[in-house]
């Protein structure tokens, strides 16, 4: 893991992105108890052409630099896959703007904030999406009132509806 | 064996869950990393034997047809 967040950040020294945050079911880790995942989900401002297309072969090329190994649509790094995602939507971009900086085993790097992890997954909107939003709530790691307002923003209030009408959570007489 | 009564079974339930998540919870993000990466091994270590079961299963009936 260390090896994969280090390459990351050398991806920004380097100049290849600017920023970048890890979300998905590593960076829920850092807020909730550990659910398993296959991969690392780095969420990053990717280069773009001078015609405006999102350029991720600078990305690659880099990483691949740094050790990494290509196979599909990851870059593995030791045992852990690395996917790279783009600032796809306005939803991701602000998670990406407004993620926290924490260290793992003393390597600096960007976690998504809960209501960002809690609304992409809505978004998202599998079943394993819709189980960690509920473990979010379960452990008390996201504010009710902070998620509402991101997804007002973002236009997903109807999601978090679903949500609390699936599951006991104790969300569904704030809404 | 001593019958235990609904209410009693399930505040134990409750008192366990609390316990197990506190502990889940105290535990640092490099930890819950760690136990990731332990349960993917797990994972691929399950999925080989399933292959490889499932090889000698296709095996062994293929051997009968003949």
């Amino acid at each position: 893991m260390q090896t994969v967040l280090r390459a990351l950040n050398q991806l920004i020294a380097d100049g290849v992105i600017e920023i970048y945050a890890i979300g998905g079911a590593v960076a829920a880790a850092f807020y909730i108890t550990a659910a398993q995942t296959e991969d690392i989900d780095a969420f990053m401002v990717l280069p773009t052409s001078a015609s405006g297309l999102v350029l991720l072969t600078p990305v690659y090329e880099a990483l691949t630099a740094l050790g990494g190994i290509v196979e599909g649509e990851y870059v593995r790094f030791g045992s852990w896959p690395l996917q790279i995602l783009s600032d796809g939507n306005s939803l991701v971009a602000e998670a990406i703007r407004e993620a926290v900086s924490v260290a793992y085993d003393g390597v600096t790097t960007r976690v998504f904030r809960p209501e960002y992890l809690c609304a992409i997954a809505l978004q998202t909107g599998r079943t394993k999406d819709h189980l960690r939003v509920a473990t979010f709530f379960e452990q008390d790691a996201v504010q009710l009132k902070q998620l509402q307002a991101v997804l007002r923003r973002h236009g997903l209030e109807k999601a978090l509806l679903r949500i609390a009408l699936m599951l006991p959570l104790p969300i569904q007489e704030a809404l | 064996m001593e019958d235990i009564r609904p209410e009693d079974k399930m505040a134990f339930n409750l008192r366990a869950k609390a316990s197990m998540r506190a502990y889940l919870q105290a535990k640092s993000w490099v930890e819950k990393v760690e136990s990731i990466e332990r349960m993917n091994a797990f994972s691929k270590i399950a999925r080989e034997a399933m292959r490889k079961r499932m090889a000698e299963e296709k095996a062994a009936n293929d051997s009968e047809a003949l």
